[in-house]
């Protein structure tokens, strides 16, 4: 009896890891169309929980789970830090550089070594 | 109060003012298309691709007239406005351009993995490309008409429209994200609303285009390539299964459009 628990939940651990892990389907099949190129890594098509909601058409339209929404919206939020000394006006001439350019991340792009930031 | 409201007056009407100058830049814009419409630098293009297409080329020094685009073999007109479709002797559903790839194997001997693996205006791809010229060109005028009958067919549209809006990568970018509503622009560029017919059309029918702003011919492909490029995605391979399936979705959804093929774009 001890045993056949035993290969229960092992065999409950296997599956809730691997379902964490694995792409659906369509995923595999999404990807199977790309290919890595410069700095944009196949990566970049493992989406987050936030990605995949908005990947739903519904949802775009403002419908779906409003409850889910709300823990969506809730999640986001809360990765938004507030500048530490309270001053919001930054250097302005850097935020217009980056807002005209509209650059950068694409393959075509040199990558950003992150220690030169 | 009277300043808060005389204030807001001055703000709505400088928003209106910009509007109507962006609104008018794009008029403008429109005029500047419609005056240079005549001479379409397409048609150097397409006449190379009307030579490639009857030239006996490849290790079969054979030509591409018995190549069937959907309308039977060496039927150039109308054959653009009905892909992509599904084709009974590759059990797939194909666009223009991997099926000018098949006829290009099977016809003349030339290796597809090659055409596929070169990039865009490179080697036997620059020929490619100068079919599609000749054959859109065919099917200018007339409806759009992409079939969504066969079972692969609609596995496709399905597909293309899942892929359509898959939002990922670095700026959780979908095609969506630019096609997915009405008024949406970049800087001076009206973008179309994919997923209604009107928007469709606008995107399906006027794709392939010579651009001015980069001097070339962009078949489909390449605009969906760049199109990823832009969504920070890594790069769609050429004719997979993805980008046929977004111009099933894009094609079926521009239903009796019309056929403005080639474009000429900025």
């Amino acid at each position: 009896m001890k045993k056949l628990h035993l290969m229960i939940s092992a065999a409950l651990v296997v599956a809730a890891s691997t379902s964490v892990m694995a792409q659906s389907k369509f995923e595999k099949d999404h990807a199977a169309s790309f290919k890595a190129n410069g700095q944009a890594g196949m990566d970049r098509l493992e989406r987050d929980d936030t990605q995949k909601f908005c990947s739903d058409p519904v949802v775009l339209a403002g419908k779906g789970d409003p409850k889910k929404r709300e823990a969506i919206e809730k999640a986001n939020m809360a990765t938004i830090k507030q500048p530490s000394d309270g001053k919001y006006l930054g250097d302005w001439k850097e935020g217009e550089r980056i807002a005209q350019s509209g650059r950068g991340a694409t393959w075509t792009d040199k990558a950003i070594v992150t220690s030169e930031i | 109060m009277k300043k808060a409201i005389s204030s807001a007056l001055l703000v709505s009407l400088s928003m209106a003012a910009g509007l109507a100058m962006a609104q008018s830049a794009t008029d403008d814009i429109a005029k500047y298309r419609e005056m240079i419409a005549d001479g379409n630098p397409s048609e150097l293009y397409e006449a190379a691709g009307e030579d490639i297409w009857s030239k006996p080329m490849g290790p079969k020094n054979a030509s591409l007239e018995k190549c069937d685009l959907g309308k039977g073999p060496g039927v150039v007109k109308g054959a653009a406005a009905q892909l992509p479709r599904y084709f009974k002797d590759t059990n797939k559903v194909q666009d223009l351009e991997s099926r000018i790839i098949t006829c290009m194997e099977k016809l003349q001997g030339y290796d597809a993995q090659e055409i596929i693996k070169a990039g865009f205006e490179k080697g036997k791809r620059k020929d490619v490309e100068a079919v599609v010229a000749y054959v859109v060109t065919a099917s200018k005028g007339m409806k759009i008409n992409v079939p969504v009958k066969h079972p692969k067919e609609k596995e496709m549209y399905a597909f293309g429209e899942k892929a359509f809006f898959f939002q990922g990568g670095p700026m959780d970018f979908s095609c969506a994200s630019c096609h997915g509503e009405d008024g949406k622009r970049i800087r001076l560029k009206d973008l179309p609303n994919i997923t209604e017919q009107k928007g469709a059309a606008l995107g399906f029918g006027y794709w392939p285009a010579y651009r001015v702003s980069s001097g070339n011919f962009w078949t489909m492909q390449r605009r969906l390539n760049d199109c990823y490029r832009q969504q920070r995605f890594p790069e769609p391979i050429y004719t997979s299964d993805v980008t046929i399936a977004l111009s099933v979705y894009m094609g079926a959804k521009a239903k009796d459009g019309v056929m403005n093929t080639p474009g000429l774009k900025r």
